[in-house]
């Protein structure tokens, strides 16, 4: 028995020796496929937690940890009935798990229950699992070379389960065979599998190679046999497990690992690390996680207000959404989810419809002024949607005018103008005229939002990026009227808030990751670079400018047009941040897998997300901020006209500082940090 | 361009050595709620496996008949806090 410390230097002598060789057999696990994980073991628990999950939705009340215990110890007595009859102590999937079935289920068990769990298994292991690339090249080899190849494996899943494994990973077309101790209950270990292969498939002692990670089992017992034998004992991979093993150690007790451990078991090995652009790295190791931990939170709420559907709002929605749809098959297999919807929304669509009933309100008027480009009437009909022409003798009722300065930060801004809008508000002529144009506007909508399903639901999540909350706000005040209006769970990634939003028991609204109404500095260096997460999460489709009532009483979806500047430069913006859009979708499925092996709620990974944000946003260093920070923001709310100049200048964060100044000022993040630490302090 | 998880099995853009550093830096300056910390045994044995890992394990694997009854002789502390190992 030969021994190797390395792949390639195993690879070496075994293509030596396979020259005179005809068939070759590999040992499967940890050999020519690797676990993501250390322990095998562990990948038993969420199938555990997903049995626990269906009996519950049977009315069996019975904790994971318990379905765990009945299956190791059935699985023992299965290996303690086989050890009676032949030599090798092994067990037999279908076989205990039915009994462990059985036992939890009883009267309602079925055949059906078991495949559905073997399946969940399966999937579990297949996303835990990849082929070692230099075996799957050596595997093209020897196929193109006509030598036989084997799989031998010692496990208690039967071949026909071994081959969806092996199949999954790309190795099933380059072998003969895969043969399981499962199915013979003659293993390695004991060496009485290899008379048995040798018979089964007519070979020759002398023109057999063995390659595997056992000494015993891959070692010495083909040795003993006659068989020529390789043995792996890889240092990287033992340093691998070494690191993965300690990072989920250290997560039980300390949990500010639980996320690092989740990103342990997301990370890619063998062929699939390959070499990617710097802004995908970001998307898969930064905002993937915590996109996850995001929609994970989502789903364990829905799941606790009985929240029935999900919209995820347009456009970062659309993210969220791919995102929910890779992640939740691995990380909520027994389903009992939400609905999801994505619903195409703008501030701008929606403005007008919120004015068809309760007219233009004096909070609602306040949200257009907020941007500092818009500054009069006209900017208003723009952002509601409204033609102004029909106004000017309502205006001129109450001594303004169309251009009349309705912005304190515009030069010509007075005071009684002010006044005299907020006495026009209260002018039911002016409302009418309000109510008149935007009537149209709120029933296309309401047909838009009927066909999404918004009124078949008592209670339904608004799921947003941020910030805050305008949204949600508009969508309230449009469908309220409504006699099945529902009842909406604001979900956002960060509520920055700033402006009231009032809450009520039919219109609530939280930050999941960041809420300026809960002190978390670390989380609030999300401020440093709000329009990243936006960049980082936009649809592929322009904004919705608005909901246009057809004659037939339907709705038709205007989108912005792509060809004039500012769709051009959007477009161009998307291209730019494509790989990092790629680095947060290819990071779905991965966080599912990892985090139903681990088993943590999502507030489990807050300490290691604070960590993220705080070293990524507000400790980067200088060449993240230069890759990542968006070049510019656009937005159709934001009028043209000029502020004073003082309020002009936008208050300058961290990622507006220049290049030289973040690379050889050594105080500067520091200096904003204070800035930071300041104003959250204050607004306590 | 560049990898995601590195040859040291760590996180491209996320190494340890970077949040050991930042965690030093924590304990001087306020920087948030990171739970209970990453603890400084915990940081010091995986910045050494991720740093020095590479040679200690293949010098490990390379002479693990004659280091195993050694390395058994060292105690420390299991999971539930008992001392195990050691004579």
């Amino acid at each position: 028995m030969r021994k190797y410390h390395t792949l390639d230097k195993l690879l070496d002598a075994a293509k030596k020796i396979a020259v005179d060789k005809d068939v070759i057999t590999f040992d499967l696990f940890d050999t020519l496929v690797i676990r993501r994980v250390h322990d095998p073991d562990l990948i038993k628990l969420p199938v555990a937690r997903y049995i626990a999950s269906l009996a519950g939705q049977k009315g069996i009340v019975i904790a994971w940890q318990k379905v765990q215990q009945y299956r190791d110890e059935i699985e023992q007595h299965n290996r303690q009935d086989t050890g009676s009859k032949y030599v090798d102590f092994e067990a037999h999937y279908p076989t205990f798990m039915a009994r462990t079935l059985e036992k939890i289920f009883q009267d309602q068990y079925t055949e059906e229950l078991l495949s559905q769990v073997t399946e969940y298994e399966l999937l579990m292991e297949s996303t835990m699992l990849l082929a070692r690339e230099k075996f799957l090249n050596w595997l093209k080899e020897l196929k193109e070379q006509g030598k036989r190849v084997i799989i031998i494996s010692d496990i208690y899943l039967p071949s026909e389960h071994l081959k969806i494994l092996v199949d999954c990973v790309g190795i099933l077309s380059f072998v003969e065979d895969v043969v399981s101790s499962a199915d013979s209950f003659m293993a390695k270990a004991s060496g009485a599998a290899f008379p048995l292969i040798e018979k089964k498939y007519g070979l020759s002692k002398d023109r057999w190679l063995h390659i595997g990670d056992n000494p015993i089992s891959d070692g010495l017992k083909p040795l003993e046999f006659g068989i020529e034998a390789l043995v792996l004992n890889d240092a990287g991979e033992k340093l691998r497990k070494s690191i993965t093993r300690r990072y989920l150690d250290y997560s039980d007790g300390k949990p500010f690992w639980r996320g690092r451990a989740l990103q342990q078991l997301m990370a890619p090995h063998e062929g699939e690390n390959v070499e990617h652009e710097a802004l995908y790295i970001e998307g898969y190791n930064f905002l993937g996680p915590m996109i996850g931990g995001f929609i994970q939170e989502i789903a364990e709420r829905c799941r606790k207000q009985g929240i029935t559907k999900i919209f995820f709002l347009a456009r970062e929605g659309w993210t969220f959404k791919l995102f929910w749809e890779k992640c939740t098959p691995v990380l909520y297999p027994e389903g009992d989810l939400p609905e999801i919807h994505y619903l195409y929304v703008s501030r701008m669509a929606l403005a007008g419809a919120t004015c068809a009933f309760q007219g233009l309100t004096k909070d609602n008027a306040s949200i257009a002024f907020l941007p500092l480009g818009n500054r009069d009437f006209r900017d208003l009909c723009r952002i509601f949607s409204l033609d102004y022409k029909p106004f000017i003798e309502i205006l001129a009722k109450h001594s303004l005018q169309p251009d009349s300065c309705l912005n304190c930060h515009h030069p010509g801004f007075v005071n009684a103008n002010q006044e005299n809008f907020d006495a026009m508000l209260y002018d039911d002529s002016f409302q009418e005229e309000i109510k008149r144009q935007t009537l149209p506007l709120n029933n296309a909508m309401i047909a838009y939002f009927t066909e999404s399903g918004m009124f078949d639901h008592e209670d339904v999540a608004i799921v947003d990026i941020g910030w805050l909350g305008t949204i949600q706000r508009f969508i309230f005040d449009a469908i309220k009227h409504h006699p099945q209006c529902p009842n909406l769970h604001g979900m956002l990634f960060a509520a920055t808030r700033g402006m009231d939003f009032a809450e009520s028991e039919k219109n609530k609204m939280e930050g999941l990751i960041f809420d300026r109404h809960k002190f978390n500095l670390a989380a609030s260096s999300i401020l440093y670079a709000r329009d990243l997460f936006e960049e980082a999460c936009r649809a592929p489709h322009p904004t919705l400018n608005g909901y246009r009532l057809k004659a037939d009483g339907g709705y038709e979806l205007e989108f912005r047009r792509t060809d004039d500047e500012i769709g051009k430069a959007e477009v161009a913006q998307d291209n730019y941040f494509s790989p990092l859009q790629q680095g947060i979708q290819d990071a779905a499925e991965r966080f599912g897998s990892a985090s139903a092996l681990l088993g943590y709620k999502a507030r489990d990974y807050r300490a290691w997300f604070n960590y993220l944000l705080s070293a990524k946003l507000a400790f980067p260093k200088t060449d993240e901020i230069a890759r990542v920070r968006h070049q510019t923001h656009l937005d159709d709310f934001y009028g043209k006209h000029k502020p004073i100049k003082i309020y002009e200048k936008r208050k300058k964060t961290l990622w507006d500082e220049s290049l030289f100044v973040l690379r050889f000022n050594p105080f500067v993040r520091l200096k904003y940090f204070f800035h930071n630490l300041k104003e959250r302090i204050r607004e306590q | 361009m560049k990898k995601l998880f590195t040859s040291t099995y760590d996180l491209s853009g996320l190494s340890i050595i970077r949040l050991f550093k930042f965690m030093c830096y924590s304990k001087i300056f306020p920087f948030g709620n990171f739970g209970t910390g990453a603890g400084a045994k915990c940081l010091l044995v995986l910045s050494v496996l991720h740093t020095f890992g590479g040679p200690v394990f293949t010098f490990y694997t390379r002479y693990e008949e004659k280091l195993s009854p050694l390395i058994k002789k060292i105690p420390r502390r299991g999971k539930n806090g008992n001392i195990i190992g050691g004579d």
